[in-house]
């Protein structure tokens, strides 16, 4: 297996350094700017009435913004990564070999073709896991550098943006363009339709959790103090008996809200900031499940199909 | 006779539409050497990829070294040492990266064997296989299939993209394993004059059917070429098929019983038949046919 690992490294050596070069830098880049805010304490340094920073903060105004500013960069970035080495690293990995015919030769060699595929696509599997958990790491740790009163570990600020989402989701991308890859063959084609089809896909989780498994844990939040910890999903009309009604049911009722105006106080459905963890976790366990269904789905579509 | 591979009422369509192979039945005697000859979309190549696993038979059956491909694939594949049509190694790999790459998806394949027959063609086992040329290229293909140590080796079209020396080099060095080791060896080519010093047998598909499937000796034997026009009064039933000389002269190739020397009422301009005459005037016959069902049909 060590042969073989070392053998696919060196067939993928291009996309896989270009995968961890970038991410060692990030996190090179990102421990810097987390070292800065941390030591420095520039993020709880505020202004008084006039705007003006207390003294301590002063001569450290410029730097403070321009780190901030590759901080939220930074954070922007990272919801593309999983796209970027998921499409990168997985997408060529069985099509360009049937594209190329290497597979040609591979398949001719082994009676085994799952052998082949695991060969090929286990040590990918684990660069892009590796890669994309440090990247999900560091956009916690930069969005905790910047928002230094937050406990995240019970808060869905930056939620599908940081932490083990990011890797889930790009083992969901790479697992996409492997399955396709083996069904169509063709490298350019599969990354555009890996590309859409995982996109849908990453969207699909996410909404059938918030569809299907959300609603029970909604919590009716009337106090109108909007916080960016919870996560809000939809916000109602609270009728005096307490039942929640929509615009539209509210117009059904009481027509005359559509001269005067709902005359009800207006409530939100969310997901307190506590939940935020177990959210994530199922969330994570869908897309590794998709993930591993579609690399069983490609591993029978290269058992089954013709080399190319 | 043993046969290492077997064709029988094998038939590949595509795309539920075109047959690329009917009603093919074809027998390999075990360790022999045989050429697979025909024109460009006769089959060959399918009929090569089916006998390895990697196309489906429409109709009919197949077996390689005993085994059904579509069965027991695993089976097939263990049995044959193939080398594919076009060079597909991985451009960035070198040569020893090859034969360890073999290695890890073949049990039992011999890197060292592999190696020497690499040395012996003069490419160097540092090599990145990008910076080979097409025939060292196709020379590192046939050394891995050597080293399968396989005792049917497939080889589709290997010799198209080499140079006359390199194109005799693979060649002694596969008639010299195959006899060393008592290998089978299907070699399709187009290269009629390295077949013959080559190849013991010779099978001719024309447009998906079998036209010749014979010895070289036998095919030699019952064929000669008549040159110019040939009365179809007089011999309709021996004509194969009419083709051009290099110099535009009409030939015409037909059939004789045996290698008996030419009867005294043997056809005005009758001579044996070279075995690029023997190929080319049944690819001309098989058009013809062809021609000729697909007017009926119409």
């Amino acid at each position: 297996m060590l042969v073989a690992t070392r053998l696919t490294y060196r067939i993928n050596r291009f996309e896989i350094l270009a995968i961890t070069i970038a991410t060692v830098l990030s996190v090179a880049v990102s421990a810097a700017v987390v070292a800065w805010l941390t030591q420095s304490g520039y993020t709880t340094c505020r202004g008084d009435e006039f705007g003006n920073l207390e003294p301590r903060c002063l001569n450290m105004s410029a730097i403070g913004e321009w780190v901030l500013k590759i901080d939220r960069v930074s954070l922007s970035l990272v919801p593309i990564f999983p796209f970027i080495a998921g499409l990168i690293l997985g997408g060529p990995l069985v099509a360009r070999e049937i594209d190329r015919g290497t597979a040609r030769l591979a398949w001719s060699l082994s009676p085994s073709r799952l052998r082949w595929y695991v060969h090929r696509v286990a040590p990918v599997l684990v660069v892009l896991g590796a890669t994309a958990m440090m990247i999900g790491v560091v956009a916690d740790r930069l969005l905790a550098a910047m928002i230094t009163d937050e406990d995240l570990a019970n808060s869905f600020m930056g939620f599908h943006g940081r932490g083990v989402l990011i890797a889930t989701g790009t083992l969901l991308i790479g697992a996409t363009g492997i399955a396709v890859g083996a069904v169509l063959g063709r490298t350019i084609q599969t990354l555009l339709l890996s590309l859409v089809l995982g996109g849908l896909l990453l969207t699909a989780v996410s909404e059938v959790d918030q569809k299907v498994f959300l609603p029970a844990e909604t919590v009716v939040d009337a106090s109108n103090n909007y916080s960016d910890r919870n996560l809000y999903i939809d916000s109602r009309f609270q009728l005096p008996d307490g039942t929640l009604a929509t615009w539209e049911q509210l117009v059904a009722i009481d027509p005359s809200v559509m001269e005067n105006g709902p005359n009800y106080p207006n409530v939100a459905l969310m997901i307190p900031g506590e939940r935020y963890r177990a959210v994530e976790g199922r969330e994570a366990l869908a897309e590794l499940g998709i993930a591993a269904l579609l690399l069983v789905a490609g591993a029978v579509v290269v058992m089954r199909r013709r080399p190319g | 006779m043993v046969a290492a591979l077997e064709a029988h009422g094998f038939g590949k369509r595509y795309r539920r539409r075109t047959w690329a192979l009917r009603g093919v039945d074809l027998a390999v005697p075990e360790g022999s050497i045989t050429a697979l000859v025909g024109p460009n979309g006769s089959g060959k190549s399918t009929l090569i990829r089916s006998w390895i696993g990697f196309e489906r038979p429409s109709e009919g059956s197949l077996l390689t070294g005993g085994i059904d491909p579509r069965r027991d694939r695993k089976g097939a594949v263990a049995r044959v040492g193939y080398v594919p049509q076009s060079p597909s190694l991985y451009s960035g790999l070198t040569v020893t990266d090859h034969l360890a790459l073999a290695g890890t998806l073949r049990a039992g394949f011999d890197p060292d064997l592999a190696a020497r027959y690499v040395e012996r063609l003069s490419i160097p086992l540092s090599a990145a296989a990008g910076e080979l040329s097409g025939g060292e290229q196709a020379q590192v293909g046939l050394s891995l299939a050597l080293g399968t140590r396989a005792r049917i080796l497939l080889l589709d079209e290997p010799l198209a993209s080499l140079d006359p020396l390199a194109r005799r080099e693979f060649l002694h060095v596969l008639v010299e394993a195959v006899r060393a080791e008592g290998h089978t060896a299907l070699l399709s080519s187009h290269v009629i004059t390295d077949i013959e010093q080559a190849c013991d047998r010779l099978i001719v598909l024309g447009k998906g059917h079998t036209l010749l499937d014979l010895s070289i000796a036998e095919a030699l034997a019952h064929h000669r070429v008549v040159e110019g026009p040939v009365d179809p009064a007089v011999a309709a039933d021996r004509v194969v098929g009419s083709f051009p000389s290099p110099t535009g002269e009409p030939l015409t190739l037909v059939r004789v019983r045996s290698a008996e020397p030419i009867p005294p009422d043997g056809l005005a301009g009758e001579r044996p038949a070279t075995l690029e005459e023997v190929v080319i005037g049944h690819m001309a016959g098989g058009r013809v046919r062809r021609a000729a069902e697909r007017a009926a049909a119409a």
